[in-house]
């Protein structure tokens, strides 16, 4: 008890050395990383800048209106382009999509033996895959067959993208389901596919449909297949056989054409672009934010399974 | 769906009058996990309208046992089972035995409460009668309505039973939601694996009074590691230790005067 009294020395809080070793270490890292930071969002803010000034100076009310036509002419405008985007993408969503979630649940489910193993690493191989070869390959077997670029093709290559990437997620959000909750279904006399659907299922159905918008953020932004399938033409298509432009190669032939004209009209696809790639983004965010449970982790497997390497494994680390 | 009988009269007319029969027999029971036996040929009976406790120290196959009652155990891979465990005269684990009905007959709670997050109170509760296919809107209002009040929940509720989820009561209620959920379907046996591990003491004492409740319609078999929870509680008592079941008897007899010296031992505190 005598110790306790004892007055403490004035120098017990300002003399040891290790710890204001260990405190400038702290402030040292403190601004290494906030630097980091700042260098990585310079050119992020660069970039959302540049397109959106860009963007905003060449938009006219035309833009929605008028389909493509001569670079003389000052009245074309995008509404081929977006059009074609549209198409493209309900269609790769049309099969896409349940594709996509049918084939998580089997992995998820039934995915034990040496076939699902294939099927498996078929599925990781195939996010992995370079999109220009997924278009080559559809241009071989839908395009030559059928003897011309159309919408549908497009759809159907885009369709390829977004199928392994939905069913990984939809893989991966079923599992990250507390098996307590499969227990409880099982305790009450429900039947294993009765627990998976009516239990399992929709708790994980957020994680699903958030995997399904980022599926349709990454496809709305391809170009590469698009260019061996939809192709490009200045014309709104009439049906889904016809060869349609899409907003990701209009900026790419028009981006690169000597016109004036295009080039500005490629920068205001480019904000069309990006606007809806972050809308899709914050839908996402709300879907999660909603849900209350870890949002950043599941966004960034989810981000990690989507875009593969470097961005997802960084927000992986922040958490 | 043919086998789903409701009858919401239930809760009123006590079974007391078969206090006394067999309700279930365990014999010779061996449980794996791949080649690791975990529980070494355990023969018990179990009485109808009795609380049987299981006590015994961290991994000595309390919750493996209770989770081979329902067949719950067969689902983790590579999980079997020996022996037998017979319900009333028959063999559940007849090759000819659905598990999905055994288990409409025997229910269960978890130590962990785990009310659907997605489902409300309302929903919560008559989960499993839904789910086999029972859509009678009014019987199943009758039933929420009696089995809440069974569990002492439907004042705490009432009024919220539709609005909101069954994830947003406290821990001790939830607990009770997830017992009504389970009595919803009407087993004829309750196991309840720690049920009140994850709860405060007062929600721990209202469980326990809830069990004494419930033992007048129903078989409760009740894992626990809280010894004065068994002695409170409990008809009778079962030690288990290391995959043996080492002592099998009534509660008072097996606290005060144990047969075995490793029972002593453990309710005594020198180990576990």
């Amino acid at each position: 008890m005598a110790e306790r009294n004892q007055k403490i020395n004035p120098e017990f809080f300002q003399s040891d050395r290790n710890l204001r070793f260990r405190l400038f270490k702290d402030k040292l890292m403190f601004y290494v990383t906030g630097l980091c930071l700042l260098l990585i969002l310079v050119p992020i803010f660069g970039i959302l800048f540049e397109v959106f000034i860009n963007g905003i100076i060449g938009f006219t009310p035309d833009v929605f209106t008028k389909a493509g036509g001569s670079p003389l002419d000052p009245n074309t405008g995008l509404l081929h382009a977006m059009m074609g985007t549209f198409y493209v993408s309900v269609i790769a969503s049309f099969f896409g999509i349940p594709l996509g979630i049918i084939t998580g649940i089997y992995l998820e489910y039934y995915g034990k033996g040496f076939f699902s193993n294939i099927l498996r690493v078929g599925i990781d191989s195939m996010v992995a895959i370079p999109t220009i070869i997924t278009g080559i390959v559809v241009f071989a077997l839908i395009v030559l067959s059928m003897g011309s670029f159309s919408v549908l093709a497009g759809g159907i290559a885009l369709a390829f993208i977004m199928i392994p990437i939905i069913a990984k997620t939809t893989e991966e959000m079923i599992r990250l389901v507390p098996q307590l909750y499969d227990e409880a279904g099982y305790a009450l006399g429900l039947s294993e596919s009765q627990t998976a659907f009516s239990i399992v299922i929709p708790l994980a159905s957020r994680g699903i449909a958030s995997g399904v918008l980022l599926a349709f953020a990454r496809i709305i932004g391809e170009t590469a297949p698009l260019l061996f399938t939809a192709f490009f033409s200045q014309s709104v298509p009439n049906n889904i056989l016809d060869v349609s432009a899409t907003l990701t190669v209009l900026i790419y032939q028009y981006g690169i054409s000597p016109f004036e004209a295009w080039n500005r009209l490629a920068w205001v696809a480019a904000l069309l672009l990006m606007l809806m790639n972050l809308g899709v983004i914050f839908i996402t965010r709300v879907i999660f934010s909603e849900n209350g449970v870890r949002p950043w982790t599941r966004i960034a497997e989810i981000i990690k399974i989507a875009f593969g390497g470097v961005i997802g494994e960084e927000s992986a680390k922040e958490e | 769906m043919s086998e789903i009988k409701i009858d919401s009269s239930v809760f009123s007319e006590k079974k007391s009058s078969n206090k006394g029969n067999i309700k279930l027999q365990v014999e010779d029971l061996k449980a794996f996990y791949g080649k690791k036996e975990v529980l070494h040929g355990i023969s018990a009976d179990f009485v109808e309208n009795e609380i049987t406790a299981i006590i015994g120290p961290s991994g000595c196959g309390k919750s493996t046992f209770i989770r081979t009652i329902n067949r719950l155990h067969e689902l983790t891979r590579g999980a079997k089972i020996e022996g037998k465990i017979v319900l009333d005269g028959y063999d559940i684990y007849d090759p000819s035995a659905n598990p999905v009905l055994v288990r409409r007959k025997i229910g269960m709670v978890f130590q962990k409460p785990n009310p659907f997050p997605n489902m409300s109170i309302y929903n919560n509760v008559v989960a499993g009668l839904k789910l086999q296919g029972h859509s009678n809107g009014t019987e199943l209002d009758e039933i929420v309505n009696t089995t809440l009040e069974k569990v002492g929940l439907l004042e705490e509720v009432e009024e919220d039973l539709h609005r909101k989820k069954g994830t947003d009561l406290s821990g001790g209620q939830q607990q009770r939601l997830c017992i009504a959920r389970a009595i919803a379907v009407r087993p004829d046996i309750i196991l309840m694996d720690e049920p009140t591990a994850s709860l405060d003491p007062s929600s721990t004492l209202i469980i326990e009074d809830l069990m004494k409740d419930l033992s007048k319609d129903f078989t409760v078999i009740a894992v626990t590691h809280n010894m004065q929870q068994a002695a409170r509680v409990s008809d009778k008592t079962m030690f288990l230790f290391n995959g043996d079941l080492i002592e099998f008897g009534a509660t008072r007899k097996l606290f005060e005067k144990p047969d075995n010296h490793l029972t002593e031992q453990y309710i005594t505190g020198r180990f576990g």
